[in-house]
């Protein structure tokens, strides 16, 4: 079911170290920056490692992320995993990782459930409560919003988003006016029909991809004849252009929670997003941002510890404590406190994810 | 020893074997019954069917929920159409109310075909929520009609749901089936192997007893069996040795300290035997040595003599004197005597050792030679056993310098400092090797074989400890080997002497014993004779008698003032005589000097009499009249003081 795909070519050195990468399935730049920029690195004197990433083939595959988890650990050359991609994968994985051994550094991840999944689960992304109560609050004081409708999608990332933003609107006196779950198959122009009927938002509340978002957007744009603020979460910039597409007309009065931009002044920062541009051609996401520091702080345990699992995880474990924070693209790295949550809404402009509002 | 000894293991090896093996079983079967019955169970079971039960739970639930409000949804089209929407938005609360708590994930751990069954019927109820939730909304936006699509679905949803959950749950049904029997094979096959382990130690634990007993317990009890004859005084044990181990050891090392004891035991016997037979012929060999002697003294008390017959007579004496005092150290060593420690000059005693094993010397081609610078300093010791000691040691010297060609050489030699007498006994011999010094004191260590009993230097050693000295040995320049008897020196006293030969020549035309009447009883006529001639010479009135009765008879009819007599006599013996006076004539039993060959038949008698009533064959007819004078000068002395007393002395 599983082939074992080779991230990157390895290089002449015998005794390369392995770390999985199981952030992303299909296409992603990410990995190839990433690789280049650990290729660097040994040049520079540090230790080669290499990326491995599982080839999932559709076909008779019901879990992709418990079935990748399996196998990466089951690999005694795989020292750490960078991954998974959602709340859901990196929750099932983490009990795998957890029995085993294996760390695993999650980069975007925000289900609060994951500090219940063990010591071995290692997250960089605030959860979805510090970044609902982020929204929740942009919605209140920076739209000045009080009657909201919430559009969530019907899994685990949506659910668990759903549950936290209830509770921080109910706290900041906002009124939800109403709740529509929704899939990937869902009539979504009948759903904001519905939702329309019952009552009219100050601003919507979409807790989606960029496709469902934009849609969303677009069809209270269409029924209402005017756009209202629409405040998505995270997912919604995955990716900018499927955003931009769904919802042209729309798009100035979306937007979109992040932590991190690629026009962070910060010199790491900038480092990684000229890398980025010259690799893949394009600016990086905040996703991309966040799966480079969970790679590179893997490596820099690596370099530091050596190929050991334990040794590398109590190193991560210790960033902050009883070392120094990595100095990571998304800012300073550490595992033993929650991470502030985002500080900034971004915008599509001209194609390009751009910072509007931020504390 | 014994032929069937056979070469085995040794004692501690075996036990160390027996441990390691029950340890091994011990440890083996420990190991087996957890770690390989556990991790066989653990494979046969696979994984922990709890997350596998606890989400089927969760999604039965689940489903029982959406089957609760697919009926609210199917209800909807069919109430009156100012109740529907209302209703529909009850519908669409009561739908996103079942998120209203975050659900961990619950996949990981459910084995790959329950998971595939219950994730899609996860993902069947997630579209059937949605489309329940759009159900819903057509029925708020006045669109109930149109939902007939969407109930058909929900329909088809629900059962696929209730088969893929109906699917999981005939999996976890043949999964727990599939677990009851594995259990039940691991737990028959566990006990089976338990049995098997157990019938190995039912097997071994007697086979380990057995060898035990075998090897330890048997030849132990056999061992303790030999000590306890030994200890009851049986010396023929001899104990069988089956295995050369340490037990085997142990019993030939019994054997052989067995095989001395008896040997010494029956050297002792033989020892007593000889010491009688000694003691009998001494009184054989003394009485015509006593004849020869006075017989000599007679002569050469006459003034005429021919001066070479004079020399003759006068070695013959000498020669005579000389062979009683072989006779009398033979004796001396013999015979069995209380041990009595006194101050004593050692050099007599060293030159009586030296008396008992000169006869060898000129036989064997030694050279002797005596440095004792006397005076010595007085030792505390018993003398006949500080001779043993010397005797021992120039044995000793003896054996070690006929090992070697002539010149053959030993001697003694004395030295005296730091308050202690140190007596060299030296030898020209092959020498002691460094290596046997260590063990040269052991009891039972010999050099000799089977010649020797290896008591000889350990016995010395305790005598000589016993006086608080010690005995060692020393480095020899020019090899051979030197012992050397060291004895704490006493304080100066008067020591005992040995008493010296007397001279032959005195003032024979003298009569000390003028006016004495002296009674000789004597079977032996050429003792008797010469005695009773010397006395009559000396001016004693002089009577005769063969035996104890005899004398008692002429004691009966007259008295007379001092009674010389023979101890081993026929008819009478001289013992019996001194028990009869004692009786009848306690005055006469007061005067009464034996002279004996042997004393052993004295000592033998139990009469309680005075050592200095006895007079040893031979002995120096001067001596004789030294010994009467100085009773009848006593008992003289008595009758003064005693008024009416019955003795008289004969006139002069």
């Amino acid at each position: 079911m599983c082939a074992l795909l080779l991230g990157a070519a390895c290089r002449d050195d015998p005794r390369p170290v392995f770390l999985g990468y199981a952030f992303r399935v299909g296409p992603d730049p990410l990995m190839r920056v990433a690789q280049d920029a650990l290729d660097s690195a040994a040049t520079a004197g540090g230790r080669p490692i290499r990326l491995f990433r599982l080839k999932v083939s559709d076909a008779g595959t019901d879990d992709p992320e418990i079935e990748q988890a399996e196998t990466l650990a089951g690999m005694p050359e795989i020292i750490g995993v960078i991954g998974h991609p959602d709340s859901r994968g990196s929750l099932a994985a983490a009990a795998i990782y957890d029995k085993v051994g294996v760390p695993q550094v999650i980069p975007t991840a925000t289900a609060r459930l994951l500090k219940q999944a063990g010591p071995w689960s290692l997250w960089l992304a605030p959860d979805d409560s510090v970044e609902a109560a982020f929204m929740a609050r942009f919605v209140s004081e920076a739209i000045g919003a009080r009657r909201v409708t919430l559009f969530f999608g019907n899994n685990a990332y949506g659910r668990d988003f759903r549950y936290w933003m209830t509770g921080e609107l109910a706290a900041r006196g906002v009124a939800l006016v109403d709740e529509m779950p929704f899939d990937r198959q869902s009539d979504l122009a009948l759903l904001v029909e519905a939702s329309l009927a019952r009552d009219h938002p100050a601003a919507l509340i979409v807790v989606g991809q960029a496709y469902e978002t934009g849609t969303i957007a677009r069809l209270v744009h269409e029924r209402l004849g005017r756009a209202i603020p629409v405040v998505a979460a995270d997912g919604a910039l995955e990716p900018p252009a499927a955003l931009a597409a769904a919802a042209p007309a729309a798009l100035d009065s979306i937007f979109v929670a992040s932590f991190w931009t690629p026009d962070d002044p910060d010199p790491v920062s900038r480092a990684f997003v000229e890398r980025f541009r010259r690799i893949a051609g394009r600016d990086p996401l905040p996703g991309d941002a966040l799966g480079y520091d969970a790679t590179m702080v893997l490596a820099a345990a690596v370099n530091a510890v050596g190929p050991d699992r334990r040794a590398v995880r109590d190193w991560l474990a210790g960033l902050g404590v009883v070392r120094p924070a990595h100095q990571g693209v998304t800012g300073p790295l550490r595992f033993d406190v929650e991470r502030p949550g985002p500080v900034m809404m971004l915008q599509v402009r001209g194609g390009r994810v751009v910072r509007v509002a931020g504390w | 020893m014994v032929g069937r000894q056979r070469r085995a293991i040794s004692v501690r090896a075996l036990l160390l074997l027996l441990v390691a093996v029950g340890s091994a079983y011990v440890i083996g079967l420990t190991a087996y019954l957890t770690a390989l019955q556990l991790s066989t169970s653990r494979s046969e079971l696979r994984y922990d069917p709890e997350p596998t039960l606890r989400l089927f739970d969760q999604l039965t639930h689940r489903a029982a929920g959406l089957a609760a409000l697919t009926t609210e949804a199917r209800r909807l089209p069919t109430l009156p159409r100012d109740q529907q929407p209302e209703a529909a938005r009850r519908l669409r609360a009561a739908v996103v109310e079942t998120f209203a708590q975050p659900a961990p994930d619950l996949y990981a751990g459910v084995p790959y075909a329950s998971r595939i069954r219950l994730l899609e019927a996860d993902a069947r109820m997630s579209r059937l929520e949605t489309v329940l939730v759009e159900v819903a909304a057509l029925t708020e936006v006045g669109r109930a009609t149109a939902a007939d699509p969407y109930l058909a679905a929900a329909d088809s949803l629900t059962g696929e749901v209730t088969a893929g959950l109906m699917a999981a749950h005939q999996l976890n049904v043949a999964d727990l089936i599939r677990r009851e029997r594995a259990l039940k094979r691991v737990a028959r096959e566990g006990y089976q192997a338990l049995l098997a382990w157990l019938v190995v130690g039912i097997i071994g634990l007697p086979l380990a007893i057995l060898v035990v007993r075998r090897r330890l317990g048997k030849p132990l009890a056999s061992l303790e069996e030999g000590l306890t004859r030994v200890a009851e005084g049986d010396l023929s044990v001899h104990l069988p040795v089956r295995h050369l181990d340490e037990v085997g050891r142990l019993t030939e090392h019994f054997n052989d300290m067995t095989r001395v004891l008896r040997e010494r035991a029956e050297e002792q016997g033989r020892f007593i035997a000889a010491g009688q037979l000694i003691a009998g012929v001494a009184h054989e060999v003394n009485n015509p040595l006593m004849a020869i002697t006075a017989m000599a003294q007679i002569r050469l008390g006459k003034p005429d003599l021919d001066p070479e017959v004079r020399d003759d007579l006068q070695q013959i004496a000498r020669q005579a004197r000389r062979a009683g005092k072989l006779v009398s150290g033979l004796l001396r060593f013999v015979q069995a005597r209380d041990r009595h420690s006194r101050l004593l000059d050692v050099a007599p005693v060293v030159r009586q050792a030296v008396d008992l094993v000169s006869y060898q010397f000129a036989v064997s081609e030694i050279t002797f030679e005596a440095e004792l610078t006397e005076p010595l300093p007085p030792v505390l010791a018993d003398a006949a056993r500080l001779e043993q000691v010397f005797v021992n040691l120039l044995s000793n010297a003896v054996d070690a310098v006929r090992q070697v060609p002539p010149p053959r050489r030993l001697g003694v030699r004395s030295h005296v400092g730091k308050g202690r007498l140190l007596i060299e006994c030296w030898d020209n011999g092959p020498g002691i090797p460094p290596e046997l010094r260590r063990r040269l004191f052991r009891p039972f260590f010999t050099t000799k074989g089977r010649r020797g009993t290896g008591l000889g230097l350990y016995i010395s050693r305790q005598i000589v400890r016993e006086f608080g000295g010690d005995l060692f040995t020393a480095d020899r320049e020019g090899g051979g080997a030197t012992f050397v008897v060291a004895l704490p020196a006493a304080a100066a006293g008067e020591a005992t002497a040995a008493p010296a030969d007397p001279p032959d020549d005195r003032d024979v035309a003298a009569t000390p014993l003028s006016g004495v009447t002296v009674l000789v009883v004597d079977d032996e006529d050429a003792v008797r004779r010469p005695i009773a001639a010397f006395l009559e010479r000396r001016g004693a009135v002089v009577r005769t008698a063969v035996n104890g009765r005899d004398a008692m008879d002429q004691l009966a009819r007259e008295p007379v003032d001092v009674v010389l007599a023979d101890i081993r006599m026929p008819v009478m013996t001289g013992v019996e005589m001194l028990g009869a006076l004692r009786t009848s004539n306690p005055g006469a039993a007061e005067r009464l000097l034996f002279l004996s060959g042997d004393l052993t038949s004295l000592a033998a008698s139990g009469l309680p009499v005075p050592r200095d009533r006895i007079l040893l064959k031979p002995i120096d007819l001067v001596e004789i009249e030294r010994r009467i004078l100085e009773l009848f000068e006593l008992d003289r002395g008595r009758a003064a003081m005693a008024v009416g007393a019955p003795l008289t002395p004969a006139p002069s």
